[in-house]
């Protein structure tokens, strides 16, 4: 298993290549690395710790981080549903 | 605030005179977290008109399923047993307000 400061190395250079931040809120940034780390262990995979886990796995699949959703709400919302990327002008 | 269970849901939201604000959180999530405290702060302020609960949605899949909650935090406003306004994601307590404002009518 990932540990958090290497998951959030990842989630930095993924938010890069995609032209979104990491949320500027550590705290946040922490605690979701905790849910997802907290869903590997007892799932398996770093599901969404802000989404209902159905234990169907093809439809599970959607919503490991990043989930297929994430784009789209940074793009209507400013910031996805559990608040960990958000849109690179995006102050908290 | 009550933690309340799949069992209680009937006893407590169903069947109460008051509307009931139902809170769906889990544990670890961040935006659960952020909404709590402003619930909780609200929950006190509407005492006497709405009752407010939590519902843990991994405690809870019966109700969860029901509502189709896929998302969260999720909550409810619930008159004579039936939903009849939700959201989703974290709110400030300004909008909450707005909200149940707009439900007690």
């Amino acid at each position: 298993m990932a540990k958090p400061e290497e998951l959030k190395t990842e989630y930095e250079k993924y938010a890069l290549e995609k032209d979104i931040s990491l949320n500027p809120n550590e705290k946040i940034v922490n605690a979701i690395i905790g849910g997802l780390l907290n869903n590997e262990d007892k799932y398996g995979e770093k599901y969404c710790p802000c989404r209902k886990v159905t234990g169907d796995k093809e439809e599970d699949k959607k919503i490991i981080c990043p989930c297929i959703y994430h784009l789209d709400e940074i793009n209507s919302m400013g910031h996805c549903h559990c608040n960990l990327f958000v849109k690179k002008t995006a102050i908290f | 605030m009550k933690i309340i269970s799949d069992q209680e849901f009937e006893e407590v939201v169903v069947k109460n005179t008051k509307p009931v604000v139902v809170d769906f959180f889990t544990n670890w999530c961040p935006p659960c977290k952020m909404l709590s405290p402003v619930i909780e702060k609200l929950a006190e302020e509407y005492k006497d008109k709405i009752e407010f609960v939590k519902m843990d949605l991994d405690q809870c899949p019966k109700t969860g399923n029901e509502f189709e909650v896929d998302r969260i935090p999720t909550v409810f406003f619930i008159n004579n047993g039936q939903p009849k306004s939700s959201f989703i994601g974290f709110k400030d307590e300004a909008e909450i307000k707005t909200w149940l404002e707009e439900n007690l009518k």
